[in-house]
């Protein structure tokens, strides 16, 4: 089990969980995510989603065709201006789907129902 | 309209555009942006650049070598395609040194074009796979050998 950390700007969001000077990110057709390798050892140290409230879906649905067998422990959140450590058992000793799923429902799901509400009004 | 140039880096700094400097927009996580600076692209719109996103942009270790060039990438960039995930992100593509590959994402809201993110990538994303065909490129700079990043 890897300790990871999630960052988040905006739309962008970066799961690492490895230690790099230099995370290279390359599309190596995992769907929805850009995979991190250290740019000397070419281990895969994190993962990124360049749009995550557009891409989830389909990360979701890559993931049951192509699923990534590893499992993390969510550390902490780095929001940009805070940085909140984490203690929630559903992201701890977790596959990559469970942490994608939790993210959604924490961070992205009120935008989705925000904007259906809109639409209804 | 505006005639886009290509510019050199210390052009292409001084020509940011900083009349809405302070002005936000919500972005599609639904965080605030403060816009710092637009530049002009060769696709003819402006983009912007935002505090949140170079600070961003600053924590990781190579693209934030870089955060300065972020109006020249821009501005004078080799490639720019759109991502094969989300047609609407353009992302902008330049070497440096002949060795490093920057990408930087651009993304829209209601016509309104602003930086996502930066990042060194190996090759220009979905060229390899067939997701992208070179008569997809938004813009090709003259000179600039793409096939060495496929």
């Amino acid at each position: 089990m890897e300790k990871m950390e999630i960052r988040f700007c905006g739309e962008v969001i970066e799961f690492i969980f490895g230690s790099s000077k230099r995370i290279v990110f390359g599309d190596e057709s995992q769907p929805g995510l850009e995979i991190g390798r250290d740019k000397k050892s070419q281990k895969i140290v994190a993962f990124m989603c360049l749009d995550f409230p557009y891409l989830y879906n389909r990360i979701l649905q890559g993931l049951k065709v192509k699923p990534i067998s590893r499992r993390f422990s969510v550390e902490s959140v780095d929001e940009g201006d805070t940085v909140s450590p984490i203690c929630d058992p559903r992201v701890k000793n977790a596959t990559l789907a469970e942490i994608v799923q939790w993210v959604w429902e924490k961070y992205y799901a009120h935008l989705a129902q925000e904007t259906a509400m809109e639409v209804a009004a | 309209m505006e005639n886009w140039q290509p510019l050199n880096r210390e052009q292409a700094l001084a020509a940011r555009d900083f009349s809405r400097a302070g002005e936000t927009f919500i972005d599609h996580k639904g965080q605030i942006n403060e816009i710092l600076y637009s530049i002009l692209t060769p696709l003819g719109y402006h983009a912007y650049v935002s505090s949140q996103r170079l600070q961003y942009i600053e924590k990781h270790p190579i693209a934030s070598k870089h955060k300065n060039d972020t109006p020249y990438i821009l501005n004078n960039p080799d490639l720019v395609t759109p991502n094969y995930e989300n047609p609407d992100t353009h992302i902008f593509y330049k070497v440096f040194n002949g060795t490093q590959l920057l990408a930087t994402p651009v993304h829209v809201i209601n016509e309104f074009r602003y930086i996502a993110t930066m990042y060194e990538i190996p090759h220009i994303k979905g060229l390899k796979q067939g997701l992208i065909s070179h008569n997809m490129f938004l813009y090709l700079r003259g000179g600039f050998k793409w096939k060495k990043w496929k």
